[in-house]
C-alpha cells in the first residue's frame, strides 16, 4: 500500500471480505447455474407470465387433489421467477451499504457516521470524497451490469421496477449525503433515512399513489452536492445541529424552576422511567405513522388529484393494522433493553421491575390501538371505503374478535419476549423468527389438506398438535412459576394476580367466540390458539431471565 | 491554623501534623490556651482521614503539647508540661539518635552539628515551655 | 441474630471468579469494618472492578461467599442496595434524563433521602437542575453520580475508581465526600483506586490485589510501618539485581541499589551483608513505591 487511495481500497476490502466474496459468488451462481435450472424446469424467464402459465397448465383439475409434489414444484418455480431479482436487489443493497462507509463514533455515540479517524489523516477532503464516491458508483455500475448482462433476469412486475441503474446510483448518493452530512441532526437523519429507504423499496407501487414517477436527476445531484459540502463541514465542525432556543424569551417568561414533587412509591417511579425510556417514543411513533395516509390525502387534495382507488385504501387499512404490531415487535426485541446497568442496581426486586415493564407495554398497546382504530374510523374520508370493506368478506363479529386478538398479539410482542431479551441470550430471540414462517407454512398445509380430501384428519392432527402445545405451555408455566417462587424472585400475590388476569383475558375472548361459532368445524383449534396466544409461561420465565442478567 | 501535609513524604501524615503543631507552638504562632480545630474540621480542611487527625492529637496530648478540656475542645497546654523532665529527655533522645545517624551518613562531625543546632535555635524565637 | 448486627460492613471469604479461561479472582478474602475507610488498590485489570461488582450483586459468586452487612447481594438485592451508595467507574446514568428528574427518580427508592441535603449538594457541585445528563461534562457527570449516591446517607459508600479521568477540583469534592461520610458515626467507605496519593490520605485499611489475588492487607499505618526503603552499597558493581532474601524489589545500577523490603529489618540487613552490600541510607517508602514493589515493578 503505497498511496492513500490504495490504503482506502484495502480498508474497504478487508472490512467486507466475506460479503464481497458472497456477492461475487451469487452473481456467478446465477449466471452459470440458473439457465440450466430454467431449461430443466421448462421455465422461460423472458416470458412475464411464465409463473401464471405454469400454474394454469399444470394445476390438477379439481377432484384430482393437490399433491405435495405439486406444491414443491410451485415453490421451485416461484424461486426461479423471483430468485434472481431478489438476489440482485440484495447484493446491490449490500454494496451500497459498504460504500456509505460508516462506523460507530465513540465520542458522540453515533452509531453511523463517517469515520472521524480519517479526518485526522493527511488527506484532503475533496480527495476523500471523490475517491469514495467514484469507487461506489463504479462498483454499483459493475455489479448492476453483471446482473443484467450475465444473468438472464426474468421480467416481472415486482422486481422489474428495480432494474434501473440510475435509481441505484441515486440511492447511493442520497444515502451518502444523509449519513455523512447530517450526523449532527440524528433525529432528522433517521427520519430522512426511513423516508428514502421506504420510498425506494416501495417504488413498484409509486404509480398507484403518486401519478407521476419520481424525478431522479435532481435527487442525484442534490445527494452528491450535500454529501460533498457536508463532509467538508463535518470535518471542520462547522455544523452544530439544532441549537434553537425557546423563542420569544422576553414575552414568554420561562417558569422558575421549582423542585418537582415526590413520586408516590418506587413502583410509580419505575413506571415513569419505563414511560420516558421507551413507551413515550413508541406512542409518538405510532401516532406519526398513523398520520401518514392522511398526509398523503392532504398532498393529493392540494395537488388536485383524484380520490384514491379502493385497493389503495385497503392497502392503507392493512398498513394501519400492521403498524402497532410491527413497532411493538421492534420495541420488544430491541437491544436497548439488554443494556441497563443503571437500572439493575436500583434497590428494586425483579418482580417490581418486570411489573413496570409489563404495565408500560400495556399502556403503549392500548394507546396504539386506540389511535389505529380512530384512524381506521376516519378512513372513509380518504375515498370510497365502503367498497373496500365489502371486498373483505368477513363477518362484523369476526372483526371485533380479530381486533382483540391483534391487541393481545401486540402486547405479547412487546412484553412477552422480555424473558428472552432480558436473559441476554440472543439466540433464543431467533425463536421469534419462527412465527412469521409458521403462518404461510400452515396456510399451505391447510390448502393442501382441503383440496386433497384429508381435511378431517388434518384438522384432527392440528387439534392434537395444539392441545399438546397448550399442555406444554401449562407445564412450562408451572415449572417457571415454581422456580421463581422458590428462589424468591416473585411474590405469591403477584403470581396469583397474574393468573387471575390471564384467566380473565382468555375468557374475555374465548367465551364470545364459543358462543358465536360453536357449530363451526374449526372451533376447537381456534380456541386452543386463543389459549396459546396470551403469554403465561413466558411471563413466568421473565424473573428468571432478569435475575440471570442482573447477577451474571 | 494553617497546616500542609503531603503524601509520599516518607513521614506518616499524623506525624507531619503533630510536628507542624509543635513547630507552630515553638515559634509562637500558637499561644498557650489557643484552641486548635476539632478533629472533624481539620480532617476536612486537610482532606485526610479523621482517624489520622485523631492519632496526631493523641500523640500531641501524650507529649503534653495540648490538652483536652472535657466537652469544649482541645487547647494548647500552658507552661509546665505534665511530663516529667526525664520523660521529655527520653523523647528527645530518640530524635537525637536519628539526627546523629543522619549526620554520620552525611559525614558531619558532632561538633559541627552542635554549632548548627545553636544557629537554628537563635533563628526560632525562644519560648517558655518546652 | 439480625444480619445487620455484624461489626463488619463487608465480608468476603474464598471468592473465586472465572471468565472463560481467565481466572479474574483467586480465593480472595477480605473484611471491611464499619466506620472505617477501606482502600482497594491494584493495577488495571487486577480484579478491583470484578470484586466490587460482586458486592453490588452484578456478579454471582462462583465459589466462596460475599456478605454486605450480613446480607447476600444476590439473594437479598433490596436489602443490600438500599444500604449502599454506589458510584461506578462508567457512570452509566441514563443520558435522556435531566438532573432534577434523576434526583426525583432516585429519591423514590430510598426512604432515608434527605431533600434539603440533596439540594445543598447540588448547589455546592454547581449542577443545573434542568440540564440533560448527556450534556454534562465528565466531571459534572461524576458529581451527579456522587450526588445520588450521597443524598440518602448510605451506610456503605462504594466507589469504583471514583477519580479516574477527573480534574483536581472534582477529585477534592470526592475526597471531601469520603471524609464527611466516615466522620458521621458508623458509616463506612469502600473504594478502589490507583491514585495512591488519595488512598494514602483517606484510607484506614488497605488491600492490594494483583492478578486476582490479595497480596497485601491490613491497616494502612501498619503496612507503611512494615515496609522500609534501604539504599544498599555493594563492594563491586553488580550487572543485574543481586538476589537478597526478604527484599521485594531492587532497582538501581552499578554499586548502589535501592531496595524496598518488608519484614524484620535486621534479617534483611544480615542477608544483604551476606550478598556483599551494606546499608547506606534508610527511610520510609511512599505507598506508590510499596505498590510498584509488590507489582513487580510493573507500571501502575
Amino acid at each position: 500500500m503505497h498511496t492513500p487511495a490504495a490504503a482506502l481500497a484495502w480498508e474497504l476490502w478487508r472490512r467486507h471480505r466475506k460479503g464481497v466474496i458472497i456477492v461475487v459468488g451469487l452473481v456467478l451462481a446465477f449466471a452459470l447455474v440458473y439457465p440450466m435450472l430454467c431449461m430443466r424446469a421448462g421455465f422461460n424467464p423472458y416470458n412475464p407470465n411464465a409463473a401464471d402459465e405454469f400454474v394454469g397448465n399444470t394445476a390438477p383439475v379439481s377432484g384430482g387433489g393437490i399433491s405435495l409434489f405439486w406444491c414443491v414444484r410451485l415453490m421451485y418455480i416461484m424461486f426461479l421467477a423471483n430468485g434472481p431479482g431478489l438476489a440482485m436487489v440484495a447484493t446491490l443493497g449490500y454494496v451500497i451499504w459498504i460504500f456509505t462507509f460508516t462506523e460507530f463514533d465513540r465520542s458522540t455515540k453515533n452509531p453511523m457516521s463517517f469515520p472521524a479517524r480519517l479526518f485526522t489523516l493527511p488527506v484532503s477532503t475533496p480527495f476523500l470524497f471523490w475517491w469514495l464516491w467514484l469507487a461506489g458508483m463504479v462498483a454499483i455500475v459493475v455489479l448492476y451490469g453483471s446482473w443484467v448482462h450475465f444473468v438472464r433476469l426474468p421480467r416481472d412486475e415486482m422486481f422489474g421496477a428495480y432494474q434501473n441503474c440510475f435509481a441505484w446510483l441515486t440511492l447511493l448518493a442520497l444515502l451518502q449525503a444523509i449519513v455523512w452530512a447530517l450526523a449532527v441532526w440524528p433525529g432528522t437523519r433517521t427520519l430522512l433515512l426511513i423516508v428514502v429507504l421506504f420510498g425506494f423499496l416501495s417504488s413498484p407501487v409509486w404509480r398507484n399513489v403518486f401519478e407521476s414517477p419520481i424525478q431522479l436527476p435532481p435527487l442525484f445531484l442534490a445527494g452528491v452536492v450535500l454529501a460533498r459540502i457536508g463532509l467538508q463541514k463535518m470535518r471542520h465542525g462547522q455544523w452544530q445541529g439544532w441549537t434553537w432556543r425557546w423563542p420569544f424569551p422576553a414575552i414568554v417568561a420561562r417558569k422558575e424552576w421549582r423542585e418537582p414533587r415526590r413520586f408516590a412509591s418506587p413502583a410509580h417511579a419505575q413506571l415513569w422511567f419505563e414511560w420516558c425510556r421507551f413507551t413515550r417514543i413508541l406512542c409518538i411513533g405510532v401516532a406519526l405513522l398513523a398520520l401518514v395516509p392522511f398526509v398523503i390525502l392532504l398532498v393529493r387534495v392540494v395537488a388536485g388529484l383524484a380520490p384514491l382507488q379502493f385497493e389503495t385504501l385497503l392497502g392503507f387499512a392493512g398498513y394501519l393494522v400492521v403498524i402497532p404490531i410491527f413497532t411493538h415487535f421492534c420495541a420488544g426485541a430491541s437491544p436497548g433493553r439488554a443494556d441497563q446497568s443503571f437500572l439493575l442496581i436500583r434497590p428494586l426486586t425483579n418482580g417490581e421491575m418486570l411489573m413496570a415493564m409489563l404495565k408500560a407495554a400495556a399502556i403503549s398497546t392500548v394507546f396504539s390501538w386506540v389511535v389505529v382504530l380512530a384512524a381506521l374510523g376516519a378512513m372513509p374520508l380518504l375515498g370510497d371505503f365502503q367498497l373496500a370493506e365489502q371486498s373483505v368478506s368477513v363477518f362484523p363479529q369476526c372483526r371485533a374478535a380479530i381486533v382483540l386478538i391483534l391487541i393481545f398479539l401486540t402486547w405479547r410482542l412487546a412484553a412477552g419476549n422480555l424473558c428472552l431479551v432480558l436473559s441476554g441470550s440472543w439466540w433464543l430471540v431467533g425463536e421469534l423468527a419462527l412465527v412469521p414462517l409458521a403462518i404461510p407454512g400452515g396456510l399451505m398445509l391447510f390448502l393442501l389438506a382441503e383440496n386433497s380430501g384429508y381435511s378431517d384428519s388434518f384438522r384432527q392432527l392440528v387439534t392434537g398438535l395444539l392441545a399438546g402445545l397448550v399442555a406444554l405451555k401449562f407445564l412450562l408455566a408451572f415449572l417457571a412459576f415454581r422456580v421463581s417462587l422458590k428462589r424468591g424472585l416473585l411474590a405469591p400475590s403477584s403470581v396469583v394476580g397474574y393468573l387471575v388476569v390471564w384467566s380473565l383475558l382468555v375468557a374475555a375472548v374465548l367465551i364470545p367466540t364459543l358462543i358465536l361459532f360453536h357449530d363451526e368445524e374449526w372451533i376447537l383449534p381456534v380456541s386452543l390458539v386463543i389459549v396459546l396466544l396470551v403469554p403465561l409461561a413466558r411471563i413466568g420465565f421473565c424473573p428468571i431471565g432478569l435475575a440471570r442478567s442482573r447477577h451474571a | 491554623m494553617q497546616l500542609h501535609v503531603s503524601t509520599g513524604d516518607g513521614l506518616p501524615i499524623y506525624l507531619q501534623i503533630a510536628n507542624q503543631v509543635k513547630y507552630l507552638v515553638a515559634s509562637g504562632r500558637l499561644a498557650p490556651g489557643d484552641e486548635i480545630p476539632p478533629i472533624r474540621v481539620l480532617a476536612h480542611q486537610l482532606l485526610v482521614n479523621p482517624n489520622t487527625v485523631a492519632r496526631a492529637y493523641l500523640e500531641l496530648e501524650r507529649e503534653g503539647v495540648v490538652q483536652k478540656r472535657h466537652g469544649s475542645g482541645t487547647y494548647i497546654s500552658d507552661a509546665g508540661s505534665p511530663l516529667a523532665r526525664k520523660e521529655r529527655l527520653k523523647i528527645l533522645s530518640e530524635r537525637i539518635d536519628a539526627l546523629l545517624a543522619e549526620a554520620r551518613h552525611l559525614q558531619v562531625e558532632p561538633l559541627e552539628l552542635l554549632r548548627v543546632i545553636k544557629e537554628r535555635s537563635q533563628t526560632i524565637q525562644p519560648k517558655e515551655n518546652k | 441474630m439480625n444480619p445487620s448486627d455484624t461489626l463488619k460492613a463487608v465480608e468476603i471469604a474464598g471468592l473465586s471468579r472465572r471468565f472463560g479461561a481467565k481466572l479474574a479472582l483467586n480465593q480472595v478474602s477480605l473484611q471491611a469494618a464499619r466506620g472505617r475507610v477501606f482502600g482497594l488498590v491494584g493495577a488495571n485489570g487486577a480484579g478491583k472492578t470484578t470484586l466490587i461488582k460482586h458486592l453490588i450483586g452484578r456478579l454471582k459468586a462462583q465459589s466462596g461467599s460475599v456478605r454486605v452487612f450480613g446480607f447476600d447481594p444476590v439473594a437479598d438485592p433490596v436489602a443490600v442496595l438500599s444500604r449502599i451508595g454506589y458510584l461506578s467507574e462508567n457512570r452509566d446514568l441514563p443520558a435522556w434524563m435531566r438532573v432534577d428528574e434523576l434526583l426525583r427518580y432516585t429519591e423514590a427508592f430510598y426512604p432515608g433521602w434527605d431533600r434539603a441535603y440533596a439540594g445543598q449538594l447540588r448547589e455546592q457541585f454547581g449542577l443545573d437542575p434542568r440540564a440533560k445528563i448527556k450534556t454534562l461534562s465528565r466531571g459534572e457527570n461524576a458529581k451527579a453520580g456522587l450526588l445520588i449516591a450521597l443524598a440518602y446517607r448510605p451506610e456503605l459508600l462504594l466507589l469504583d475508581e471514583p477519580s479516574s479521568g477527573l480534574d483536581p477540583v472534582v477529585r477534592r469534592d470526592i475526597l471531601e465526600a469520603i471524609i464527611r461520610t466516615v466522620a458521621d458515626e458508623g458509616r463506612t467507605v469502600f473504594f478502589s483506586s490507583h491514585l495512591l496519593e488519595e488512598v494514602d490520605r483517606v484510607a484506614d485499611d488497605l488491600a492490594m490485589i494483583d492478578n486476582g489475588r490479595i497480596v497485601l492487607a491490613g491497616a494502612l499505618n501498619e503496612v507503611k510501618e512494615n515496609h522500609h526503603r534501604l539504599v544498599l552499597r555493594f563492594d563491586s558493581p553488580q550487572s543485574s539485581a543481586p538476589k537478597v532474601a526478604g527484599i521485594l524489589s531492587l532497582t538501581g545500577g552499578g554499586q548502589e541499589w535501592t531496595a524496598i523490603c518488608n519484614g524484620k529489618l535486621e534479617e534483611v540487613v544480615a542477608a544483604a551483608a551476606r550478598a556483599g552490600g551494606r546499608v547506606v541510607a534508610e527511610g520510609s517508602p511512599s505507598l506508590d513505591e510499596i505498590f510498584v514493589a509488590w507489582a513487580g515493578a510493573k507500571p501502575v
